[in-house]
């Protein structure tokens, strides 16, 4: 008889508040967000025989540190070098892995302290001949060019020269998420905020301003992986992994573009978006049939160019569509309806996949849509996972 | 020159190579080279081991014109880093060479709302804060 080691979500954990912490510790807050996902799951410590993360130290905590400090035994560790683009690729770890029969329970996620760790985006203590050693974001210290934020400007500068968009257009995306984010008690910014107040924000790296850039957050979010058959026996409505796709690698790949846009080392040409078809046909889906998108929004023009690279909008025109309200709750394709890590707050996008499981199971409180079934993760940086009840 | 710098260490994190110290052995002689692939001839920039078209390591140096036009940019207004905080505002930039290589650097001796996408510049060479050594910069030219 074989068991259906179908990999399913099965829970999730977050830590009560997102934002400045200054009184916690990251190993407190990993601890306070694996608990909850156990609880949540409702599985016991010694029960859980996997763990996959993306950041270690110094913004998190390393596998072995987190496993040796919480009292864990497990027997399959995975870690990626500490950027929250591996997310996506974290969770998909973690399914092969529970497919492949490595794990029974497998937690992927992090704690995490931004506003602690002059890593990225406040270089402070570091010396800028250490900033290009790490983070990995084509920075250019020797020229100032100290932080991942002046990458994305210059690919949205040309972006809005090409295309017409201007930094009001962008204006709708953060005060969309702020609009989501106030409907979760935990979120880093929950204060309403106008077109008018992110035209009046300072520049930060023109043309992108204050409100265009995520907060240094402090917190922690666990998923725990499992396989269908498990799931059976547990408390909770599981979420199955319908499809996956790889990170891309390549010179049309850029962090802060979409493929085609001729940022940097990229050749500019017409964007073909049925380069995404194939996880929509492994997961036996339709563009149309995703209720909502969830994408990593560290700064707020990467939600144009996933939308475009993901076939959602046609190349230049995803600025139009989210002014005209189609990203919101009640908008044709809900984006990131959490407030993402632009106003739920920067934990790298695992509160992105926490809320989709939630949106699944009918547990996102305020923000809960109707009638979800079907929900996407989906970068700027070419993966994706979608998700289904 | 101290040990500290990136004159020192090749051209940013993870490409100490000797072949990045021979692009900043040029700018220390106000010159502005990039690598050549002797096997299919594209201009390769910036340094590499192997040419990333071909895969050939035989890569040769050629001297570039300096000029080219502002590809994109964009106006650092926020002190991030101290050592960059007190040239607030700066302009960063993408540089199109006349020759079809990207270079990313700095656009000096202008006013940031002077520049637009395709403005025409030129190559100088200056020191940067906190570093030891010239480095190519860039500055508007008038186009002949």
């Amino acid at each position: 008889m074989s068991e259906n080691r179908t990999p399913v979500i099965a829970g999730v954990g977050r830590t009560e508040t997102f934002g400045e912490q200054p009184d916690r510790s990251i190993l407190g807050l990993t601890a306070e967000a694996l608990q909850n996902a156990l609880q949540d799951t409702g599985i016991e410590r010694d029960e859980l025989d996997g763990l996959v993360t993306n950041l270690g130290s110094p913004l998190s905590r390393n596998y072995d540190r987190v496993c040796e400090a919480l009292g864990l035994d497990v027997r399959f560790a995975a870690q990626y070098w500490a950027h929250g683009r591996w997310v996506g690729s974290c969770l998909q770890h973690a399914a092969m892995a529970v497919q492949a029969g490595l794990a029974e329970y497998v937690a992927v996620g992090s704690g995490l302290k931004f506003s602690e760790v002059p890593g990225v985006g406040v270089n402070e203590s570091v010396s800028l001949s250490e900033i290009g050693s790490i983070s990995e974001h084509s920075e250019r210290p020797w020229y100032g060019m100290t932080a991942p934020v002046s990458g994305n400007a210059l690919a949205t500068r040309y972006y809005m020269e090409k295309y017409g968009a201007t930094s009001e257009d962008l204006a709708h995306v953060s005060k969309t998420f702020r609009e989501h984010a106030a409907l979760d008690p935990r979120s880093h910014y929950t204060d309403p905020l106008s077109v008018v107040d992110h035209q009046d924000s300072a520049h930060i790296v023109d043309p992108l301003r204050l409100y265009d850039c995520a907060p240094l957050t402090d917190g922690g979010v666990y998923l725990v992986i499992t396989t269908e058959e498990n799931a059976q026996s547990l408390p909770n409505q599981p979420a199955h992994v319908a499809a996956m796709e790889g990170l891309h690698g390549g010179r049309n790949n850029h962090l802060f573009a979409r493929p085609g846009m001729g940022i940097r080392t990229q050749e500019e040409h017409t964007y073909d978006e049925s380069v995404t078809d194939p996880v929509f046909e492994r997961a036996d889906v339709s563009r149309g049939d995703i209720d909502a998108l969830y994408t990593y929004d560290a700064f707020s023009p990467n939600v144009w160019y996933a939308l475009e690279y993901w076939g959602f909008c046609e190349p230049g025109s995803a600025y139009k569509y989210v002014r005209e309200g189609n990203i919101a709750l009640d908008g044709e394709l809900p984006v990131n309806t959490h407030g993402g890590l632009l106003s739920n707050g920067h934990v790298t996008a695992w509160n992105h996949l926490a809320e989709m499981y939630d949106q699944l199971r009918g547990a996102a409180g305020d923000r809960q849509l109707s009638n979800v079934d079907t929900v996407q993760y989906a970068s700027p940086f070419g993966d994706s996972v979608i998700l289904r009840s | 020159m101290s040990d500290n710098t990136y004159y020192e260490k090749g051209l940013g994190g993870g490409r100490n190579t000797l072949d990045a110290r021979r692009f900043w052995e040029a700018a220390q002689e106000r010159r502005l080279i990039a690598q050549q692939c002797a096997a299919c001839s594209e201009y390769i920039f910036p340094p590499q081991d192997c040419c990333p078209y071909c895969w050939v390591d035989d890569l040769d140096w050629t001297e570039l014109s300096g000029e080219g036009q502002l590809y994109t940019f964009s106006t650092v207004e926020v002190s991030i880093h101290s050592t960059w905080g007190d040239r607030t505002p700066y302009t960063l930039g993408i540089i199109e060479l006349e020759e079809g290589v990207f270079i990313t650097s700095v656009v000096v001796n202008c006013q940031p709302a002077e520049l637009d996408i395709g403005t025409p510049v030129r190559v100088t060479f200056d020191e940067v804060p906190g570093e030891d050594g010239l480095f190519p910069l860039f500055e508007p030219r008038q186009e002949p």
